[in-house]
């Protein structure tokens, strides 16, 4: 009980969820685990229908995460350039900084206030947005495209194809 | 333009005072939600049937999901966070006393033993806090910092944000997609009910028919392969 209590309650546990990167990963990879089981569980449809989804599901899921890797923890090395097109912040100093080292001493060096809140709060609504658009938009696209060779690989829709044939 | 500016500001400064992990993943379930039934439309190589099933999943998912990390990571946060902060000075306070830096009946002891959450959760929220309220939350405050345990502010947040993440990662391994399966079920048996009445209903008129025409069948003596057939 004191081990759990001391974890809930720690520096490093409350760090590690305030960082989007964390958040979005920790619940991606269970995500890939339970949705496409949840999904085969289903007692509503059909076995082709669940197969689909639940391919489509755990191919998903899996490919946001090394779309996160890949393309949103390297955009925020440069998400600081997109802090000067937010009103309430444009005209701070931090927001003038030329190179990703120079913004972070000039954060740092920020006295804890309402601008820091904001400038925080901006860092995190770019990277919402930048994860949104990849998770959300590009990467469906992406598993399209690549479904139905894994699926006839795996042989879920062979036979549904031979099936139809022989109908 | 004034709102939109003000609408924004208030934005920044909620994401930025407490990126609670549930703002992240329903700002992405609000994007998924529209998104990808869009991109599973577009699948031209799927049947219908799947096509149809996967949309539907995708939507209850996405919107169960929304509601979800909203509705009950709220609702667990804003319940449990306080009574863990007071666990944490009760069991802090016996450790202290345990080593032989805290005397039992002294009155830092009773203070950390018995501490009120209710009063941290209104002191994090600024509600207005009676004088001797404030004392009191000074007081915890000054025993935390001499035996370097958390401060109540700091603890109530640090518990908050871990309890949030706990809970969004629950619902999305279980609960989220167990719901979603209830859902679809229960939409799938509401599809299928009318079906099942008219089925009943020409059960109940078949059996009348067989026995006249079994009837018939006797008297003019046919083979019963025709009634089979018929």
């Amino acid at each position: 009980m004191s081990l759990i209590i001391n974890a809930l309650t720690s520096n490093a546990a409350a760090d590690f969820v305030q960082n989007s990167t964390a958040q979005v990963l920790s619940e991606g990879c269970l995500k890939a685990v339970g949705r496409p089981t949840f999904t085969l569980l289903d007692k509503s449809a059909s076995e082709e229908e669940r197969k689909y989804s639940a391919t489509k599901e755990f191919l998903y899921q899996s490919l946001s995460m090394s779309a996160y890797f890949l393309i949103i923890s390297p955009f925020k090395q440069i998400s600081y350039k997109f802090l000067k097109y937010f009103k309430p912040i444009k005209d701070l100093d931090v927001v003038k900084a030329q190179t990703k080292e120079e913004f972070d001493v000039l954060f740092k060096n920020m006295s804890e206030g309402i601008d820091k809140t904001r400038v925080r709060g901006a860092n995190e609504v770019i990277s919402i947005l930048a994860s949104g658009v990849i998770l959300a938009m590009i990467t469906p696209q992406i598993v399209n495209r690549i479904i139905h060779p894994i699926m006839k690989k795996l042989g879920i829709e062979k036979k549904e194809n031979n099936f139809d044939k022989t109908v | 333009m004034k709102n939109t500016s003000g609408i924004i500001d208030k934005i920044l400064v909620r994401i930025g005072s407490s990126n609670d992990s549930e703002i992240v993943t329903a700002s992405l379930a609000a994007f998924k939600l529209i998104f990808i039934p869009v991109a599973t439309m577009s699948d031209k190589e799927v049947t219908p049937k799947q096509k149809s099933y996967a949309i539907k999943r995708d939507l209850v998912t996405e919107l169960v999901a929304l509601m979800g990390y909203i509705g009950i990571t709220g609702l667990i946060k804003n319940n449990l966070t306080a009574p863990i902060c007071s666990k944490y000075y009760k069991q802090k306070a016996n450790e202290l006393a345990k080593s032989g830096k805290l005397d039992i009946n002294s009155d830092d002891f009773k203070t950390l033993v018995n501490t009120d959450s209710k009063l941290i959760k209104k002191s994090i929220k600024e509600l207005s806090l009676e004088d001797s309220e404030k004392e009191y939350i000074k007081n915890l405050q000054n025993i935390a910092e001499k035996f370097s345990l958390h401060l109540p502010q700091k603890l109530y947040l640090n518990t908050k944000k871990t309890i949030s993440h706990i809970c969004v990662c629950t619902l999305a391994l279980t609960l989220i997609p167990m719901i979603t399966n209830k859902i679809l079920e229960f939409y799938s048996k509401r599809k299928n009910k009318p079906e099942v009445q008219s089925n009943i209903q020409t059960l109940n008129y078949a059996p009348i028919k067989r026995e006249k025409m079994s009837e018939y069948m006797a008297k003019t003596r046919l083979g019963g392969l025709n009634v089979l057939n018929y």
